[in-house]
């Protein structure tokens, strides 16, 4: 994993620079006509937001590989995945409810979108406890990237919720629809904001996959060392 | 920014606290990590 550590200070950098250019173009922005300047919390939950689907996106991935593979990065890039998909899942539920009480005056309400993503964090949350329920360390890795790859069904259903029922929750963002996408001066602020997530999002992977790599090691060398203590 | 400045300061705030301490908090395991493993001879692969 010595590469995750070659990448881990210019990735930073870059995400710092992107994020600094965001919240620039987040600040000049005009209000929304409508909205006000509560618009702007949407340049932080939609980049969020498909944050958490790309996360999730990714665990499935490397979990389909890992149970093919046996690839111990694999295994550590599915762990880091999960705490970072689980951070992101928690600020869109957060940004959108805290959007939602001056925008539809109440903080939460079951609707397709907000339930199906609460869902989804129920189901990382879910992810880590059987991971830490598991004595085997490859028995965890195995049962999680299978449970990881079931709950990939929650991800075309918060996509297409919108679409299939009559939402409280407006359509997709970018290309809804019913013409209804950000588009004019709304759209430069959201798009430097979702470059610097995805950019955000490398670098949290980059950060809690060398943590997790480095707890393993040293997981490993305390075992080791209780071995020898029996023999 | 005067309209509904408490809800969106509150969520740059929430966002900047969650990614934040985050990576902070992660750095500064692997830092923890990486000294205990130096300390054993061991460094991190």
């Amino acid at each position: 994993m010595k590469w995750l550590e070659k990448i881990q200070l210019p990735l930073g950098l870059l995400t710092l620079v992107a994020l600094a250019v965001g919240v620039w173009l987040v600040m000049t922005a005009p209000a929304d006509y409508q909205q006000g300047d509560a618009v702007r919390i949407l340049y932080v939950h939609v980049p969020s937001a498909k944050m958490s689907l790309l996360s999730y996106l990714f665990l499935t991935i490397v979990s389909a590989l890992f149970l093919w593979r046996r690839s111990e990065t694999l295994d550590i890039l599915a762990e880091a995945s999960v705490a970072v998909g689980a951070a992101f899942t928690l600020v869109t539920l957060a940004s959108g409810s805290i959007w939602g009480k001056p925008m539809w005056g109440a903080w939460w309400a079951w609707d397709a979108r907000l339930t199906s993503m609460l869902v989804l964090l129920i189901l990382l949350m879910g992810l880590m406890a059987l991971r830490n329920a598991l004595e085997d360390p490859l028995k965890a890795a195995r049962a999680t990237a299978v449970l990881a790859i079931i709950g990939a069904v929650d991800l075309p259903i918060i996509h297409y919720s919108v679409v299939w029922w009559r939402t409280l929750h407006q359509p997709p963002s970018f290309a809804g629809p019913a013409k209804q996408a950000i588009t004019g001066d709304l759209l430069p602020p959201l798009l430097a904001m979702s470059v610097a997530f995805v950019l955000l999002g490398g670098y949290l992977l980059v950060l809690k996959s060398r943590e997790v790599a480095a707890r393993r090691q040293w997981e490993a060398l305390e075992t080791e060392r209780l071995e020898q203590g029996h023999e | 920014m005067n309209e509904y400045t408490d809800y969106v300061l509150g969520v740059y705030l929430l966002a900047t606290g969650v990614f934040g301490g985050l990576a902070l908090w992660w750095w500064r395991r692997i830092r923890w990590l990486q000294k205990r493993l130096h300390a054993e001879g061991r460094s991190l692969s």
